[in-house]
């Protein structure tokens, strides 16, 4: 069974993801997931009723800077903001959120 | 002076008694580069394309996959966002690498993002398998491990998410080490799937694997997930009888070649006094779901960053294969199907973790091969809905474990292409990985892959 996504929902996903995609795209997407949702459906073969969800691969527990360690690597302003190339005084121009 | 075919220790070895220079090493490999690389296309910034590489022949030459922060030398991970991006800092593993008189000798090419297994998806054009051209070498380190089987380069850095070393090693007649999650830092690197993410060498012997390892791993301050380890040089020289362990489920859909080599690897690790026991483990093919889906979990949030504010190019750049990811990872974190599909594959590969963690109370290692086939022509991975999901399915349950694994050639297939066969180790016991790897190379010298090879590829 194909569990093709309706335009609808690509074009939902397209905007959550931030992304613009032409006509041929959505639709070659929209049949790839089809396919991809069908492959992992595989997952329901397995049991995990008495699984606790996973954080980590290795078991580590969290880790903590002392207060006052030397930032090493610490870039410089002029270093930091040398790719940018959208930039004023020596900060990063971002897009408006207010109108 | 006959340098062809050294390994990195050996060079080594010859810069410290004074045999060779590095500068000489230096010039010696840039004129391999110059004479092979319109063939195979293994790098996307070539060592002398790099403005200031005067200041670096000081070191020692090594490659460095293009997913690697290198300060004041262009990182693109193959991708047009990043076509201009000159990092002002260096990944922890560079700066590791640095510090031991090694020098930046070119950026690799690579699967855009790493994303792919052929290294057809780099924005930059594809790398070609040094065995036959027409052929993919792997990936998405396959810049990495072509330059590395033509000798362009003693040895090389790359990365892997699931299968990303251990495969174009495979497929190029290599070496190839995927440590365990966490023993080398992730700082620097541009990211694909964070939880899975390690760094490792492709080398042509096993003891220039140990050799690398030992310097790049090491917990590190500004990647919280890297592990305290031991600082001890590891042991490749352990010689107790192991049993080894072998899971059917891993020889399913396997090309008849690859089975008989394996079979015969068998035999040999008996010989050489191992035990060989039939183990049972959860089918890979579960382990590819539980990726597709977390991998593009990650991909989705990671991407995120690259909005052009601080660095790169706009969205509009990015490649198909990265909007199709980025997707599919948006629709497994969303509201709805976050349940049924990014919690699901998490609880799975908590199973995956739990199933390698009892099989490793029982035997010391697992045997498998790295592919179910030997290189295929390039353009062929279209044909695949899942092409690098496929051709990774037996390297990402170890990925999705975290645990070490290791390719080694073993000889060549009746098409004359590498074979490669795996072995894979509880977490931290990369030792024990090498040490196995490292006697086969021994006993076999790897059916002499390496040197069929540079016969192709001659000075």
């Amino acid at each position: 069974m194909k569990k093709a996504l309706k335009t609808e929902e690509i074009e939902k996903l397209a905007k959550l993801s931030n992304l613009v995609l032409s006509d041929a795209e959505k639709k070659k997407i929209a049949s790839q997931f089809g396919e991809t949702l069908e492959y992992v459906d595989n997952l329901n073969d397995l049991d995990t009723s008495k699984v606790s969800s996973l954080t980590n691969v290795t078991g580590q527990e969290n880790k903590f800077f002392e207060d006052g360690v030397e930032n090493r690597r610490l870039l410089r302003q002029d270093e930091a903001i040398g790719n940018a190339k959208n930039k004023k005084d020596g900060l990063f121009v971002v897009p408006k959120i207010f109108k | 002076m006959n340098i062809l075919g050294k390994s990195l220790l050996e060079l080594r070895q010859m810069v410290e008694k004074k045999e060779i220079s590095t500068e000489e090493l230096w010039k010696y490999f840039l004129g391999r580069v110059e004479k092979y690389e319109k063939d195979l296309h293994c790098f996307v910034t070539k060592p002398e394309a790099d403005p200031s590489a005067r200041l670096r022949v000081k070191g020692f030459p090594i490659a460095i996959k293009d997913n690697f922060s290198t300060k004041g030398i262009r990182t693109t991970a193959s991708t047009k966002i990043l076509e201009n991006y000159v990092p002002p800092f260096n990944s922890t593993v560079v700066q590791k690498l640095l510090d031991n008189n090694f020098g930046v000798f070119g950026k690799t090419n690579m699967d855009a993002w790493a994303h792919g297994s052929s290294t057809e998806t780099s924005d930059f054009g594809p790398t070609n398998n040094p065995w036959d051209i027409t052929r993919a070498p792997g990936g998405s380190s396959g810049g990495s491990a072509a330059a590395t089987a033509a000798y362009l380069v003693p040895a090389a850095i790359g990365s892997e998410t699931a299968g990303s070393i251990r495969q174009p090693a495979a497929w190029c007649g290599l070496v190839g080490m995927k440590p365990t999650y966490g023993r080398v830092s992730r700082y620097g690197v541009i990211p694909m799937g964070s939880s899975w993410d390690c760094p490792g060498p492709i080398t042509r012997t096993v003891e220039d694997a140990a050799y690398l390892l030992e310097i790049i791993q090491g917990e590190d301050m500004y990647d919280a997930t890297t592990l305290p380890g031991p600082d001890t040089r590891y042991t490749i020289h352990d010689t107790r009888a192991m049993k080894i362990g072998v899971c059917k489920d891993y020889l399913e859909n396997i090309d008849p070649d690859i089975i008989k080599r394996f079979e015969e690897t068998l035999e040999i690790l008996k010989k050489l006094g191992h035990e060989i026991v039939p183990v049972s483990l959860i089918s890979p093919k579960y382990s590819v779901s539980v990726y597709m889906i977390l991998q593009r979990s990650e991909v989705s949030s990671n991407l995120n960053d690259y909005s052009s504010v601080r660095y790169g190019n706009n969205r509009t750049h990015f490649g198909e294969e990265a909007k199709r990811r980025i997707m599919l990872g948006t629709h497994s974190l969303s509201h709805g199907y976050y349940d049924a599909f990014y919690k699901k594959a998490e609880k799975v590969r908590q199973l995956i973790i739990q199933d390698f963690d009892k099989v490793f109370k029982t035997v010391d290692l697992i045997i498998a091969p790295t592919t179910p086939s030997t290189a295929i022509k390039k353009g062929e991975f279209e044909k695949y809905p899942f092409f690098g999901e496929m051709m990774d399915i037996l390297n990402e349950p170890a990925a999705a474990a975290g645990i070490p694994a290791i390719s080694i050639p073993m000889g060549l297939d009746s098409n004359k292409l590498p074979i490669g066969l795996s072995f894979m180790g509880g977490r931290l016991e990369e030792e024990k990985v090498l040490s196995v790897a490292y006697q086969l190379e021994k006993e076999t010298n790897f059916m002499d892959v390496r040197e069929k090879l540079l016969e192709q590829y001659k000075d």
